[in-house]
């Protein structure tokens, strides 16, 4: 019996936490970033997203159309890919963001950057 | 913070009405009482209470997946949701697993063992709405598996108490002899279902906040809650203990107020117990980190 609760309690100490809501890890762009106009732009996050209920949209600054994107996941889950169409022209961009995972939890954000 | 009381609300009422019929249906087997307490119209009710609960509890869950409202939500964002791996899944067995306990009940009554498994895996299967589900992996299954059983054990716990409630109540027709009989019985199972508690909720917890400890703990409310549950624990241990080192055996030994003392501890302690879920109900839709 000792030993079922040691070993439970090891499993669990052992175990990388888990549950937290999906976060913005990193980015490419970085936000703030004032880059060439990047073939894509990627989103890393923290949990597995569901791709089915997580995307991505870019808009311009300027209010002026920022053109198609097309939203791909890396195989983990974890990476969110937006590609542009077409080259992205000089300004600035926003790309408004939304993921769920498995804790069920929407979470939204944005990610500015500017295209010299 | 409460940003989803319909979400907070329905997983209580989910955590309420589950685990208390599966609790009932565990009593019958383990304790001597007359079955006409808990007749099969009460537990096809809870069953069909469910099944309501569970089906508004996906179009909840479909529409705050999806940043919809709750009359936006369509057959494909529903369906999406049951597609998803392990959460998906463990809805349609769910809803599957209560329509049977409803046909069993309704069709074979004797039927008391299958209905309990039946009953069993629908509590189950709640495992999936929160933080058990989202771990990934082994660890994932061994977090699934110890919340299965923290749901399990908690059920025969709640169960235990509103029969002992309904048992003491006045005008109940059972004996004192019974009813002392039947607290005798549960002395094992409580004990068992305590330790249970006690090892899966500290494996729980150790796989959502992660070990050591973080720096940021108990910035967010997700600790304090936490806290809060494990205060209302042990003052549920405390009522437990009251009950059976003095109140049970002073009604075995025939004291005269001991039935009223015991439906009095035994009032509190339910109150309590509801109380945790209510808690437990929020804390699932929290995160440990501040961010």
């Amino acid at each position: 019996m000792s030993r079922l609760i040691a070993g439970a309690m090891l499993f669990a100490m052992a175990a990388a936490p888990a549950a937290a809501h999906p976060k913005l890890l990193a980015s490419a762009p970085a936000e703030g970033a004032a880059v060439a106009a990047p073939g894509e732009i990627r989103l890393q996050f923290s949990e597995k997203l569901f791709s089915k209920m997580s995307g991505a949209k870019l808009v311009r600054a300027d209010g002026k159309p920022a053109g198609a994107a097309e939203v791909n996941f890396a195989e983990d889950g974890k990476s969110l890919m937006l590609v542009p169409a077409k080259p992205l022209a000089a300004g600035g961009y926003t790309v408004e963001w939304y993921g769920v995972a498995g804790d069920t939890h929407r979470v939204t954000g944005t990610l500015h950057f500017t295209v010299r | 913070m409460l940003t989803d009381p319909l979400a907070v609300l329905l997983r209580f009422a989910l955590y309420a009405v589950l685990g208390l019929m599966f609790g009932l249906l565990a009593f019958r087997k383990y304790s001597p009482m007359p079955t006409r307490l808990v007749g099969r119209q009460v537990i096809i009710a809870m069953a069909a209470l469910g099944l309501v609960l569970s089906g508004t509890g996906l179009v909840e869950l479909a529409a705050r997946m999806h940043g919809l409202s709750l009359a936006d939500v369509g057959m494909a964002e529903v369906a999406t949701i049951l597609s998803l791996p392990g959460l998906g899944t463990a809805f349609g067995v769910r809803i599957a697993a209560l329509l049977a306990t409803i046909a069993v009940m309704a069709i074979w009554p004797a039927r008391g063992r299958t209905a309990l498994m039946l009953a069993g895996v629908a509590l189950v299967c709640l495992a999936f709405q929160g933080h058990a589900g989202a771990t990934e992996g082994r660890a994932g299954l061994g977090h699934l598996l110890a919340t299965a059983l923290h749901l399990v054990a908690a059920g025969i716990w709640l169960g235990a108490l509103v029969m002992f409630l309904a048992m003491s109540a006045r005008g109940s027709q059972i004996d004192r002899g019974t009813l002392a009989a039947s607290l005798k019985r549960f002395h094992g199972v409580g004990t068992m279902v305590v330790a249970t508690l006690a090892l899966t909720g500290s494996v729980a917890f150790l796989m959502i906040a992660g070990w050591p400890l973080p720096a940021a703990a108990f910035q967010s409310p997700w600790w304090w809650l936490l806290a809060l549950k494990l205060v209302v624990f042990v003052a549920m241990l405390g009522l437990a203990a009251v009950n059976r080192f003095h109140l049970a055996p002073g009604l075995a030994a025939g004291q005269v107020h001991a039935v009223q003392w015991i439906r009095r501890s035994i009032m509190l302690e339910l109150a309590l117990g509801v109380f945790i879920l209510a808690l437990v109900a929020w804390l699932g839709l929290l995160a440990p980190d501040p961010g």
